[in-house]
C-alpha cells in the first residue's frame, strides 16, 4: 500500500478487531499491492462489510505489514459476492476454504 | 497541488486546471477502450462493438453483456493491466477460477466502463479554462473507483513495485516514464484527498 503516514486512532483493543472463523467453511484474503492507498483500504472495508473504522483500519495495516489479512468468513457464495466487490473497488482478493 | 477534493456544503468538489482535466481524461478514456475491448471476450461472443464510442454505448454495452452472461471468459486476460483489474479469485483451482470469472467478469468490467464513462462526462473535451468538479454519492463511487483502477493502470504499465520511490527519484531526467510517474503520484493524492472528502 502506499500513501502519507496514517497513525490510526490509539483504542481500546477490542476482541472484534479480527475476523474469527467459528463454523464458517470459507474465507475471503486481501492482499497487499503497491499501488492502493491505506487509506482507500480501510475506506473499502468500511465501506462494504460495514466495519468500524477501527476494526477497518486494523485489518488494512495486516494487510500492509504481513502482506494479506482475512477480511471476512462464511458461506462459499457470501465469499464469492466479496471478492467480486474487493475486485470492483480495485482491491486483490482471493477465496479458500479455511483450514 | 491543484485538484484537491473537499467536502462542500455543495458536494464533493475540486477543481482542475485545463491540463489537469485534459490528462485526466486521457487516461480515463485509454482506460475504458482497454475495458470496451473486454466485453464479449469469451466463447458466447457477444457484439462487442455494439454502440462502441458513442452516447448509446452503456445501454448497448449492457444488452450485449445480457446475452452473454452465461458464457463470459474464463482465463486471466492477456493484458497485464486487465489482468490486474480481474485477478483470479481462486489461485489454486483453475477449473473454479474460470466458473467465477465467467459468472462475475462482464459485470466488473461494465461496472468499471460506467464508472470512467461518469468520470468523462463530467470532463469536457477542449475546456479553455479550470474545470470544477461537483461530486454526489454516486459521483464520488464513480470517481474514486475509475482514479483507483487508472493508478492501477498506470503503476502496471510503469512496474511500480512497493517502497520503490528511491528508483523514481534517481531517473534521469530524459526517462519519458518520470513524467508519467508524476502523474501517477498526482492521481493518488487527488484520490487520498476525495477518500478524505468522503470518509
Amino acid at each position: 500500500m502506499t500513501g502519507p503516514t496514517l497513525t490510526p486512532e490509539r483504542t481500546k483493543v477490542v476482541e472484534a478487531d479480527t475476523v474469527t472463523t467459528p463454523d464458517l467453511p470459507w474465507v475471503t484474503i486481501v492482499w497487499n499491492d503497491p499501488v492502493n492507498l491505506m487509506s482507500y483500504v480501510s475506506y473499502v472495508f468500511q465501506s462494504h462489510f460495514g466495519y468500524a473504522k477501527e476494526k477497518a483500519e486494523k485489518l488494512m495495516l495486516d494487510v500492509h505489514r504481513l502482506g494479506k489479512a482475512v477480511v471476512s468468513a462464511g458461506s462459499r457464495e457470501e465469499m464469492e459476492r466479496d471478492v467480486e466487490a474487493m475486485h470492483g473497488y480495485g482491491l486483490w482478493a482471493t477465496m479458500r476454504k479455511d483450514s | 497541488m491543484s485538484g484537491e477534493f473537499e467536502r462542500t456544503p455543495e458536494g464533493v468538489v475540486a477543481t482542475l486546471t485545463p491540463l489537469e482535466a485534459a490528462l485526466l481524461r486521457q487516461f480515463v478514456s485509454e482506460l475504458r477502450m482497454l475495458l470496451e475491448a473486454e466485453v464479449g471476450a469469451g466463447d458466447g461472443g457477444g457484439d462487442a462493438e455494439a454502440g462502441a464510442g458513442n452516447g448509446g454505448a452503456e445501454a448497448d454495452l449492457f444488452a450485449s453483456i445480457s446475452e452473454i452472461d452465461q458464457d463470459g471468459p474464463v482465463i486471466l486476460p492477456d493484458d497485464p493491466v486487465l489482468a490486474r483489474l480481474l485477478p483470479d479469485a481462486y489461485p489454486d483451482d483453475p477449473e473454479s477460477a474460470g466458473d467465477f470469472r465467467r459468472f462475475t467478469q462482464d459485470r466488473l468490467v461494465a461496472r468499471k466502463y460506467a464508472a470512467c464513462g461518469a468520470v468523462l462526462a463530467m470532463l469536457p473535451e477542449q475546456e479553455d479554462g479550470p474545470v470544477r468538479v461537483v461530486l454526489d454519492d454516486d459521483g464520488v463511487r464513480d470517481w474514486l473507483g475509475a482514479l483507483n483502477d487508472v493508478r492501477l493502470a498506470l503503476a502496471t504499465r510503469l512496474g511500480v513495485e512497493q517502497d520503490d520511490e528511491d528508483y523514481w527519484e534517481e531517473l534521469p531526467d530524459d526517462d519519458p516514464r518520470g513524467a508519467v510517474h508524476e502523474i501517477y503520484r498526482w492521481l493518488g493524492w487527488v484520490q487520498e484527498t476525495l477518500v478524505r472528502s468522503a470518509s
